[in-house]
This record gives C-alpha cells, sequence and structure tokens, in this order.
C-alpha cells in the first residue's frame, strides 16, 4: 500500500508546473555552480603556483639582504583545495597569502592581486548556497501545502472514506515527496561531477570521493530537515496560507538571523582585543631594544665616520677606513643577534595569544550556531569535509606557515653568521647578488587535515542535522495520525 | 468610492495572521539590525583610533628619518556611518594601510579576514530585512490581490456595481501600497528610536549629509518594494488560480534575489577576463630590479659618499637616492599594477551593469551602497586618496632628510643614529579623508534609482492593462 501511495504522489506532482519550473531551476544552477566552481579552482590555484614560482624567482636575486630578506620577509602562497569547486566555503575572504619576516613573525593577508573584490560584491555561486538557500526553499514550496492543502482542497478526506491506514498514508506521502526533491539535486550534481572529474587538470582523489559522497550526504540531511519542518507545519495547521508563513519566518531565521545572533553572543562573551592594541605594547619595546642595539655599536660608527674624513687625506687612510669597517660590522653582528633573537621570540609569542583568543571565541560562535540552526550545522560539516573552512582551511595554512617559520628565522640566521658583513646598520647594503632560493619550501609545507580529523571534527553537526529531522520527522507523523481531516 | 476601496483594502489586511507576524518580524529584525549594526560602526571607529593612535607614537620614536620613512604610517579606514543600514561589502573590504617608503599603499585586513568565522553568515541589516523579509511579505499579499479574489467569488460581486475596473485596481494600489509602508516606516521610526536610546553617540555623528543621504535610500527601498508589489498584482491578474500566481512570484524573487546578481558574475568574468596579475608581476619585479641594482651601485662608490662629506652635501646625496629608487619603484608599479586594476575594474563594472539591467534588486543593493558608503566605489576613492596621501608623505621624510645637519660627522651621526626623538610636524602626516558630495553620489545613483522607478510602472500599467481584460466569472 505504501508503495502505491509513493507511486501516486510522485506521479501526480511530477507534472505540476511546480516541479517542473523548480526542476529547470535546479539544474541550470547546480551545473553553472560546479563549472564555475572548476573554473575559479583552476585559475585560483594557477596564480598560487605562479606567485610562488616568482616569489622563488625574487630569492634568486637579493640584492639587499636586510630589507629584502629580513625586513620585507618571504611569502608563501595557498592553493585553494580542489572540493572548493563544489563548497567555496570561506575561500573568498580568508588569507591565501602568508609573510614571515625575521623581527615579526608570521602575518597573513590576502594579496591585493589574489583578492577579488567582484566576489565580495556577488557573493560565491556554489553548490553549497543553492542547497542552503534554494533547495531549502523549494523543499517547503513542495510541502507547505502538503496536508493542510489537501485538506483545504477536500481530497484528504476522500482518501480515508476507504480501508486506507493513517500510517500508511502519512509514510507513502513522506517518501513520494522527498524523493521528488531528491531527483532535481542527485541528478545534476552527479551529472555535474562527471563533467568536473573530466575537465582537465582537476582531478578527485579516492579521499575526495569520500568527502564528496560525505558533503552530498550531509546536503541531503540539510534537506531532510526543512522538508521534515515542512511536513510538520503543514500536519500541523489548517490553511496552506498559514503554514507557508511560519515556514517562511523559520526560513529567514534559521538560514540568517540565528547563525548570526550565535556569532554575536559569541563575541560578547569571549572579546579579542584589537590587533593594533597588542601591536602598541611590541612596537614600543621595539623601540627601546632598537635603541640599546643602536647604542651599542654607536663607537664603532664613530670611528668610520672619522675615517671617512681622513681617507682623502693620506695613503693609510682608505687601509684604515677598510679595517675600522670590518670591526664595525662584528659588533653591529653580535648586538643584533641579542636584539633580533628578543624581538622574533616576542612576537611569535604575541601572535600566538592573539591566536588562542581568537580560537576560543571562533569555537563558542561554532558550538552557539550549530546547536541553535541546522543551516549553520551544515555549514560547518561540508566546509570542514571540503577544506574551505575556517578550520580546515584557514586554520591549516595559517598552522602552516607558522611552523615554517623557525626553518626560515634559522636559515637567516645561519646565513649571517656565513655572511656578518651584510648587517652594516643604517643602510645595509651588499652590492652583490645573492641565491637564497633554497629557503623557499615546495608545496608540502602546507598540511591538509586528513580525512579522519575532518569526518571527526563533523560527526557533531551530522547528528544534529539526522536529530532534527527524526524530531520533525516524528512530530509530523504524530500530528497527522491526529489530524482532523475532514 | 474610491476612499472606501483603499480603506477596505487596508483593513482587510492589516487585520491579517501575515500582517501581524510579519509587522512583528520586521520590526525585531530593524531594531536588532541598527543596534548591531551602530555596535559594529563603534567598534570599527574605536579600532581605526587605536591604530593611529600607535602610528604617532612609534613615528616618533624612530631615531632618523630614514627609519621613519620606512616604518612610516598605520592608517585606517573608517566606515561611512550610515553601514549601520547597509552593511554592503564593507566587511570584506581592507580597512588597514601602510604608507612609507617602500611599498606601495593598499588596504589589507578587512574584517572578514581577521575573524573568518563572520564571513560564514551575512549580515543581517535593513537591507536584508526589505531584500529578503519584506519583498517576501510584498508577494504574500498581492500574489491572491486578484486572483484569490476571484476564487472567493467576491471579485464579481464588486464589479456588479458602477465600481469601473481601474478604481479597483487602483484602490488595491493605494490601499496595498500604504499596508507595505507601514509595515516598513513604523519599524524603521522605531528602530532609530531605539538607537536614540542605546546608541546616541552614533546618531550624533549623523550630518546634514548623512540625512540626506538616508532620506533616500529609505525612498528607493520604497520603491523597491513598489516594484514586487506591482510585480505581485500583476502576476496576480494574469493568473486565474492563485496557487499559480505563487510559484510564479516566487520564482520570479529567486530569480531577481540570488540567480541573476550571481549569473552576471559568471557572464562577466566570461566577457571580460583579464590578465592575471602574475605574469604582470613577473614582468614588473624584473624591472624593479634591474632599476634598483643600478641606483644601488651608487651607495657602493664610497669616493662619492667622501667628497660628499667634506662638501656638506652628505644628507642630500643620500636623500636623493632614496628620492629616486621610490620614484622608479612606483613609476613601474604605477604601470603595472594601474593597468591591473582597470581591468579588474572594468569587469566589475560589466557584472554590475548586467546585474542591475536584469535585476531590480541587484540595482537596488547598488544603489543603497553607493549612498551608504558601504560599496566598492568609496573603498577606491579611499584607495586613490591614500595614494595621493603617500605621496606627500614621501615628499615630506626626503625633505627632512634633505635637512639633516651634515655640518661634522658627530652632528650627522647625531642626526641619524641619535636618540633624539624626531621632531614630526603633526599637520603633515595626518590624513582626513574627503567624503563624496551627497549630489556626486546621488548623481551616480540617479540610473538604479530611475530603473526601478521604471519598472515599477511598467509592472502596475502591465497588470491596469491584464486586469481591464481579466475574466471575473
Amino acid at each position: 500500500m505504501i508503495f502505491e501511495i509513493v507511486k501516486k504522489e510522485i506521479r501526480v506532482n511530477l507534472t505540476s508546473p511546480k516541479v517542473v519550473i523548480t526542476y529547470v531551476v535546479c539544474v541550470i544552477l547546480i551545473l553553472a555552480a560546479l563549472i564555475t566552481g572548476a573554473m575559479s579552482y583552476l585559475s585560483l590555484k594557477e596564480e598560487a603556483v605562479a606567485q610562488a614560482a616568482a616569489e622563488k624567482d625574487r630569492l634568486r636575486n637579493v640584492f639587499n639582504y636586510q630589507m629584502d630578506f629580513m625586513l620585507n620577509g618571504i611569502y608563501l602562497y595557498r592553493e585553494p583545495d580542489v572540493l572548493s569547486v563544489l563548497v567555496s566555503g570561506v575561500e573568498g575572504d580568508a588569507a591565501r597569502r602568508g609573510r614571515i619576516t625575521f623581527y615579526t613573525g608570521s602575518n597573513f593577508d590576502v594579496s591585493k592581486y589574489n583578492s577579488t573584490p567582484i566576489l565580495a560584491i556577488f557573493g560565491m555561486l556554489d553548490l553549497s548556497f543553492i542547497v542552503k538557500v534554494i533547495l531549502s526553499l523549494f523543499a517547503i514550496l513542495f510541502t507547505f501545502d502538503a496536508i493542510s492543502g489537501e485538506k483545504e482542497q477536500g481530497t484528504l478526506k476522500l482518501n480515508f472514506a476507504n480501508r486506507l491506514k493513517r500510517g500508511s498514508y502519512i509514510v507513502g506521502k513522506l517518501i513520494g515527496n522527498f524523493i521528488l526533491l531528491l531527483i532535481p539535486f542527485v541528478l545534476p550534481l552527479i551529472l555535474g561531477l562527471l563533467i568536473v572529474e573530466f575537465t582537465p587538470g582537476i582531478d578527485f582523489s579516492g579521499d575526495d570521493w569520500i568527502r564528496i559522497l560525505l558533503i552530498a550526504l550531509a546536503f541531503v540531511l540539510y534537506l531532510l530537515v526543512f522538508y521534515s519542518m515542512g511536513m510538520m507545519v503543514s500536519a500541523l495547521t489548517k490553511r496552506p496560507v498559514v503554514s507557508f508563513l511560519i515556514l517562511l519566518m523559520l526560513w529567514v531565521f534559521f538560514t540568517s538571523v540565528v547563525p548570526r545572533v550565535a556569532v554575536l553572543t559569541a563575541q560578547t562573551l569571549e572579546p579579542v582585543p584589537p590587533l593594533d592594541e597588542v601591536r602598541k605594547e611590541y612596537f614600543s619595546e621595539f623601540g627601546s631594544s632598537q635603541e640599546a642595539f643602536m647604542n651599542s655599536v654607536r663607537g664603532k660608527v664613530e670611528e668610520l665616520f672619522e675615517s671617512f674624513r681622513t681617507a682623502m687625506n693620506s695613503p693609510d687612510g682608505m687601509r684604515n677606513m677598510q679595517q675600522k669597517q670590518q670591526e664595525m660590522l662584528q659588533g653591529i653582528q653580535e648586538a643584533h643577534d641579542v636584539f633580533a633573537r628578543e624581538m622574533s621570540e616576542r612576537g611569535s609569542q604575541i601572535s600566538r595569544e592573539q591566536e588562542m583568543k581568537q580560537d576560543r571565541q571562533n569555537q563558542l560562535a561554532i558550538t552557539l550556531s550549530r546547536l541553535t540552526s541546522p543551516v549553520a550545522a551544515l555549514d560547518f560539516a561540508v566546509d570542514r569535509l571540503a577544506k574551505t573552512g575556517v578550520y580546515s582551511s584557514d586554520e591549516q595554512f595559517r598552522d602552516s606557515v607558522d611552523d615554517y617559520v623557525k626553518s626560515y628565522t634559522d636559515y637567516a640566521r645561519d646565513f649571517l653568521n656565513k655572511r656578518p658583513d651584510l648587517l652594516s646598520g643604517g643602510q645595509g647594503i651588499s652590492m652583490e647578488k645573492l641565491d637564497l632560493s633554497e629557503v623557499y619550501p615546495d608545496r608540502s609545507f602546507y598540511v591538509a587535515e586528513p580525512l579522519g580529523e575532518s569526518v571527526e571534527a563533523s560527526i557533531w553537526d551530522f547528528a544534529i542535522l539526522a536529530l532534527t529531522a527524526a524530531v520533525f520527522l516524528a512530530v509530523a507523523v504524530v500530528a497527522f495520525l491526529r489530524y482532523d481531516v475532514r | 468610492m474610491l476612499r472606501d476601496i483603499i480603506r477596505k483594502e487596508i483593513m482587510d489586511n492589516v487585520g491579517t495572521l501575515k500582517f501581524v507576524v510579519t509587522f512583528v518580524v520586521v520590526i525585531l529584525l530593524v531594531i536588532s539590525g541598527l543596534i548591531i549594526g551602530s555596535k559594529n560602526y563603534t567598534e570599527k571607529v574605536g579600532d581605526a583610533q587605536q591604530r593611529l593612535g600607535t602610528n604617532r607614537e612609534v613615528l616618533a620614536a624612530q631615531n632618523n628619518w630614514i627609519n621613519a620613512g620606512y616604518v612610516g604610517l598605520f592608517e585606517a579606514k573608517v566606515p561611512y556611518v550610515l553601514t549601520i543600514v547597509d552593511s554592503g561589502i564593507d566587511d570584506s573590504l581592507g580597512r588597514q594601510a601602510e604608507i612609507n617608503l617602500d611599498i606601495d599603499t593598499d588596504l589589507d585586513e578587512s574584517r572578514n579576514l581577521v575573524s573568518p568565522i563572520l564571513a560564514v553568515f551575512g549580515n543581517v541589516d535593513i537591507t536584508f530585512v526589505v531584500k529578503i523579509v519584506l519583498s517576501l511579505f510584498v508577494i504574500m499579499l498581492t500574489y491572491d490581490a486578484i486572483s484569490g479574489e476571484k476564487e472567493l467569488g467576491t471579485l464579481k460581486l464588486a464589479l456588479a456595481n458602477e465600481v469601473p475596473r481601474y478604481k479597483i485596481l487602483l484602490g488595491k494600489i493605494l490601499g496595498g501600497y500604504s499596508v507595505i509602508l507601514i509595515a516598513f516606516i513604523l519599524p524603521m521610526i522605531i528602530g532609530l528610536a531605539f538607537m536614540m536610546a542605546f546608541y546616541p553617540d552614533v546618531l550624533g555623528a549623523f550630518t546634514a549629509d548623512t540625512w540626506l543621504r538616508l532620506l533616500v535610500i529609505v525612498g528607493i527601498y520604497v520603491v523597491y518594494l513598489g516594484v514586487f508589489f506591482a510585480a505581485g498584482l500583476f502576476v496576480s491578474s494574469l493568473c486565474q488560480r492563485s496557487a499559480t500566481s505563487f510559484i510564479v512570484l516566487l520564482m520570479i524573487w529567486v530569480l531577481f534575489v540570488t540567480i541573476i546578481p550571481k549569473l552576471s558574475l559568471v557572464a562577466a568574468e566570461r566577457l571580460r577576463p583579464y590578465e592575471s596579475y602574475t605574469s604582470l608581476q613577473t614582468k614588473a619585479m624584473k624591472e624593479i630590479a634591474q632599476g634598483r641594482s643600478e641606483i644601488l651601485k651608487e651607495f657602493s662608490d664610497q669616493s662619492r659618499f667622501a667628497q660628499a662629506a667634506q662638501k656638506g652635501e652628505l644628507a642630500e646625496m643620500i636623500a636623493s637616492i632614496f628620492e629616486k629608487q621610490s620614484e622608479f619603484q612606483q613609476e613601474v608599479l604605477d604601470k603595472y599594477d594601474r593597468q591591473y586594476e582597470q581591468q579588474q575594474a572594468a569587469q566589475i563594472t560589466l557584472a554590475e551593469s548586467i546585474a542591475r539591467s536584469l535585476s531590480p534588486t541587484s540595482a537596488m543593493s547598488f544603489a543603497v551602497q553607493n549612498l551608504a558608503g558601504s560599496g566598492w566605489a568609496r573603498q577606491t576613492e579611499y584607495l586613490d586618496q591614500l595614494r595621493s596621501f603617500q605621496q606627500e608623505f614621501r615628499n615630506y621624510v626626503f625633505e627632512e632628510m634633505k635637512n639633516l645637519d651634515d655640518s661634522d660627522p658627530q652632528k650627522f651621526f647625531e642626526s641619524f643614529m641619535g636618540d633624539k626623538e624626531l621632531e614630526v610636524q603633526q599637520s603633515r602626516i595626518n590624513f582626513q579623508f574627503r567624503e563624496e558630495d551627497f549630489a556626486v553620489t546621488v548623481s551616480r545613483t540617479i540610473w538604479d534609482i530611475g530603473l526601478l522607478i521604471v519598472l515599477a510602472m511598467v509592472f502596475f500599467a502591465a497588470s491596469f492593462v491584464a486586469f481591464i481584460r481579466y475574466d471575473v466569472r
């Protein structure tokens, strides 16, 4: 009997204008999202690779060790993950470039030429957006009048004029309509994935396919939540207009208001001081340390200047000047070592503290929002699995760069030990070309989050989605069993 | 007669559940939107002031002008106060800049970069309330305006009298629109009242210019809702069944609000792609490296130094070498950077043109962002002004460098490596952003406002035509 009902639901609705229009819209959007996601990924990846190569090239021609290598530092670039084709996550806003300098450790930005303000203006069209906003709206559209509409039309009571059991009816209806909702999602998705997989330059590894499967599962659970919510409200109300109104408000709240409020609450409960307040301390310390450093080489430089003046006037002058220069350089180098070590340790310490505070705030925001909104739960789950979220992408990149800081500073210090003449106070110029490219890491410096960890982290979100859907379904069934069909 | 019809329309709708629920939701969202917007604004202003404060101290703590030039100034962009109403894309845009001798200034570190979790969910501001909640409400109000009355049978009854068709429609238009205005304007007033209570400083920052802009923004919102209202009436007078008009209107909503804007972006990317920065950058870097090595060669000429020291022109010589290097670097960057920026801007302009012509939602968004200063336009203007200021600052530093006392090595050393704090002229390191004139902003948005009005008129006219021919039986 249930099977008959399922078939009837599908057959009746498949040709309705509502279904036809939504199907067409879905196919177009899903394919568009996947194809543009693929193109975006390819161009961003090309950029990142080229930028890294250009940086390595620059390091082959360093003319000013102090300025170009120590003060300006080196830039490390983040390549986008292939799964950003499906879920763009925070790609548009997150840091794509890490910078390591000798004195300030690591800091991050979006290089101007990696930034795409057009994305900020229009927002990304990715699969995640389509499911979250459009398909959930369609889910509501399919269900708001599923029960209350039939009642209003008078067809509901006719069903029960026979020996049809209520239980069978509702189960059949639930299954049938859900299949209807899934078709325009699953079919274009499979087609789109195949197209993307066969695009040259894009390769999904086995790991990636598992993630894709899990992401699809998360999307299905999410749709189930809104679907069951729709059925539930429809079975609790007598008029479709009322159920639609309620569902619309719930949709607005869950997709926008609730998550935002959760983040704001977290910000109020775990505030993070602005970076500049913290930097102020650092700079004043920097100033006084630098003063101490300068004082310690003062004497040497004084002598050097004196020798400048006498250089022109005596034959020994030139030799004397060069010797003085040597002594000065050595003294400067020793003092500099002390100064630099202090400052870079302090710099790293400050960044670490700042990060910890930010982390606590992020964690609280995530917990609050995922518990109060299925949309947030979905976002975190798929962002994590696609490695494009706050934790699986931004955080991973920052950690990878931070891990690299030590290699860089060790290299810089060793180099200085071999070439003390590179540090010459005021203007520090070396005319020769230095090749420092060996310090530049290859792509392996960035370690992506392993599958096991991503799954572990998102398990809660899956549970929340499944549980919410289950509760809504249960209420829908119970409400229907007690529904006044007359 | 008309007045009776209008009154009936208003009464009919204000008492319904959908109006009450919407009204309550809108009040809550408007109040929270304004309060949260004010909170964010106050924080951003505080952050900016913090950064600027650091500025003066750090600069003064440097002991010579070369260091001062390289350490430079830390600037922070202060958002325009109307971002409390429309947050636009401000959170994605950089707000911090460095002005020094070396790096070309740029606005970095957007709010979302620092806390990417903010980027996961959008902002719930007034534009959001209008774009999503109120427009859906308008659809719910109008989808059965005509077709619903037909289904109920009341339409033919109304026309059984001597009431001309157009009066009925006009009554619906005026009555319905009044309901929409009530649902929007009242909450806005209440919201502003709340703001006066909780964030009087923010309201205090409103100039006459600001109030004018706010007025125009509210006007744009009202016209935007009018477009959806007219569209709703039109579709309702085309369809015999309310259910059909409902689906159609919802699809139109999805199309205008999400699909067209996003597809415009995709279209513009395909139609007007630009040369990747990397290839430009490689060329630029090569040129810079070459030029710099030539300039730096001058530093190695120690005899020149000695000569200049004797003639008392040491400071000037060093300063002019730095100046030359800086000018050269800027020239190369200008050539390549600006070229890149222009191409990028062209793509954005194309995307915006496509979007605004096809979607009233985009037209509304851009217009409001322009007026609220929360969009791309203010950002590019800010960057332009920062760049001019960068040149002024550099000139100032070079001036001071040339004035170093090099009459004798001891004195030169003192001014170069001493521990005396620098005397910095505040007036020359203060950057003040000049906001765009209200009149200029309006002239830039006149096109969008015009589009919205025309679209509303077209839909209204179309609904008249459709209703005149409507089968009311």
